[in-house]
């Protein structure tokens, strides 16, 4: 196997004059003024951010839907598992799971963040209040069947001026009256603002209206709109409208269209351990035998310093031996 | 769009629409983005062939203290 | 003390001071002429010897519109139409900065530009680009619109499943806008000023070995084509 030893030794050649403060001058100035032309030409993307009032108020049996999940303990965060709860295994390779490591570090309930700790905060409504002492006083076998039940039920309902209707008659418990009145509060802006984080005054963290909204059906449909979706869309690497987005993301996107990853529970543990001993590698390449030898073996360098080697120096053909150390 | 008010100051060209995308196989890429990357293999190319500035003084300074 | 009495001499630094050591280290490192040569060996002759600077250029702009940006709050950019412009700015900044280091990052390859002991200039500029991701996708998470919404929602699964998300909370928007405005343009910043510290002591590297060096030194290779043929 042929070895090259780096064989580069300090350059004794010529030096021709090269004004670094005025290259780095000129390129700040040209970066700016590309940038500034672009903002003209382009300008930039800014689609509201949907809200939970929004949601309930366009897609009602969709909000009801997830809310009734929610309640119920099937949802997406109500199994996610770490950091959020421990309703789920979180995603693993072999023995690897670095989520169920490290443990719940934001725990979510989500049937009394989601659901009944916004329904606590309407008052004077005798109605409600017993439906929530019915809830609580249940046994959870009972509560999963009714749950279970409305979101069956919903399933044949539909929407009507903001409102869902045409829910079959079923053994649903309390739960019709806890929507409803999850629904109402929902469409007056009231579970945005009882979904945050902390109890004080000033709010920075929206892990929780996020998640519950993350879990419907209006973030989704929107991102399709826009190719936004990791799969099959690559959706990753898109920004909003027409623009481009993070085309850096390639590689990161790539693995969820190919299986087995696309279809795998695991695929989010799986890429990013591809993409750390990729990310590794890069850093190392100067090291990694074969890698660190194809700019010799493909000489995109002949092009680069014509001119050098022009001026007296001839480079290597390819196969030549490799210089002495 | 449902729910959402799209801002655009001043731009000449609107690009606050649904991208249009590239299909090909299990490829899909939005246009914008897939002209960044034929862009950028563009410019990496010119780079490297275009002929860059200085090479009179170059060869003045190759004259005056010889070859390596 | 009247303008032409010379001043006194000041005293010969002691030699267990740690600012004559650190000081002497630094000027024995860099002195002056290498930190800012004023030169370009001959071999530094082709275009895409601009896209480090270039590279820098953009982050320049990159800072200066985020400050603009920090300056007035994050949510100036949603209500006003300078406000916006600046974050048009500072949008298309990151692809221009994505763009040129790439491609910066394509000629340092090509060029094997890891040789002669410049392993640490390689391996400071691959972390600056993987550093740069997320301190890419803090900003996007920071935007406070549908983007952000969509991406903060998506992200938080690859990261909780690498155990990331425990202590980086893509959804916690005064989390992420901290780590955007400070704590990782303070390290890209520090990684690409030791990146281009390195260059500066190390200098450009030179082109890949020629044969005809060995044949001048008085050794013969009898592989090696004559001298200005076979380029």
């Amino acid at each position: 196997m042929k070895r090259y030893k780096d064989n580069t030794k300090p350059w004794k050649g010529p030096y021709a004059p090269y004004d670094l403060v005025k290259e780095a001058f000129i390129a700040v100035c040209a970066v700016a003024a590309f940038a500034i032309l672009l903002s003209i030409l382009f300008s930039s993307p800014d689609d509201h951010s949907s809200t939970i009032k929004q949601w309930s108020t366009q897609k009602p049996a969709d909000f009801v839907t997830s809310a009734t999940t929610q309640l119920g303990g099937t949802s997406g965060t109500a199994e996610y598992g770490p950091p959020y709860n421990n309703n789920g295994e979180g995603t693993h390779v072999a023995f690897i799971n670095p989520e169920k490591w490290i443990g719940v570090t934001h725990p979510i309930d989500t049937e009394k963040d989601f659901v009944l700790g916004p329904l606590e905060s309407i008052p004077q409504n005798p109605e409600l209040k017993a439906a929530v002492v019915t809830w609580k006083a249940a046994p959870e076998k009972t509560k999963k069947e009714w749950t279970a039940n409305y979101a069956k039920g919903l399933e044949k309902a539909s929407e009507s001026g903001g409102q869902v209707t045409g829910v079959p008659p079923g053994n649903y418990g309390p739960v019709p009256v806890l929507m409803e009145n999850l629904l109402k509060l929902a469409q007056s802006g009231g579970v945005d603002g009882a979904l945050n984080a902390s109890k004080q005054f000033f709010q920075t963290d929206y892990t929780k209206p996020l998640l519950f909204m993350a879990d419907g059906g209006l973030l989704e449909e929107r991102a399709h709109e826009q190719h936004l979706e990791g799969a099959p869309q690559w959706g990753m690497m898109n920004e909003t409208g027409s623009y481009p987005g993070q085309v850096w993301l390639w590689l990161y996107s790539f693995w969820y269209q190919i299986e087995p990853f696309k279809t795998n529970e695991n695929a989010d543990l799986e890429i990013m351990m591809i993409m750390g001993i990729l990310s590794l590698a890069f850093i190392c390449i100067p090291v990694i035998p074969g890698v660190r030898t194809i700019p010799r073996k493909i000489p995109i360098y002949k092009l680069i310093w014509r001119e050098h080697y022009a001026a007296g120096a001839a480079p290597p053909s390819p196969g030549s031996t490799p210089e002495a150390s | 769009m449902t729910g959402a008010a799209v801002a655009v100051m001043g731009a000449v060209f609107n690009l606050n629409h649904p991208a249009k995308v590239v299909h090909w196989h299990f490829f899909q890429m939005s246009v914008a983005n897939i002209l960044v990357i034929i862009l950028m293999f563009i410019v990496f190319f010119a780079a490297i062939l275009l002929p860059f500035p200085g090479a009179a003084a170059r060869r003045t300074a190759r004259g005056q203290g010889g070859a390596s | 003390m009247s303008a032409t009495e010379t001043p006194p001499a000041v005293p010969a630094g002691h030699p267990d001071s740690w600012t004559v050591k650190v000081r002497e280290a630094g000027v024995a490192a860099l002195p002056p002429d290498k930190l800012l040569p004023d030169g370009q060996p001959t071999y530094v002759a082709s275009w895409i010897y601009i896209f480090g600077v270039l590279s820098i250029a953009a982050l320049i702009v990159l800072i200066g519109t985020g400050m603009i940006l920090a300056l007035k709050g994050p949510s100036w950019w949603h209500d006003a139409s300078l406000g916006h412009f600046i974050n048009s700015i500072h949008l298309w900044a990151v692809e221009i900065f994505f763009f040129v280091m790439v491609v910066h990052l394509w000629g340092k390859y090509w060029m094997a530009a890891w040789r002669g002991g410049r392993i640490r200039v390689w391996v400071t500029g691959a972390i600056t680009f993987l550093i740069a991701i997320p301190c890419a996708l803090t900003g996007y998470v920071s935007q406070q619109n549908f983007d952000a919404q969509w991406i903060a929602t998506q992200a938080k699964d690859g990261l909780n499943a690498a155990g990331a998300g425990a202590f980086f909370n893509v959804t916690n928007f005064g989390q992420m806008y901290s780590y955007h405005i400070l704590l990782l343009p303070v390290a890209v910043s520090a990684l690409v000023a030791g990146h281009v510290l390195l260059v500066r002591r190390n200098g450009v590297v030179p082109p890949i070995e020629i044969a005809d060096k060995l044949a001048a030194a008085g050794k013969p290779d009898a592989a090696a084509p004559a001298a200005g043929a076979g380029s």
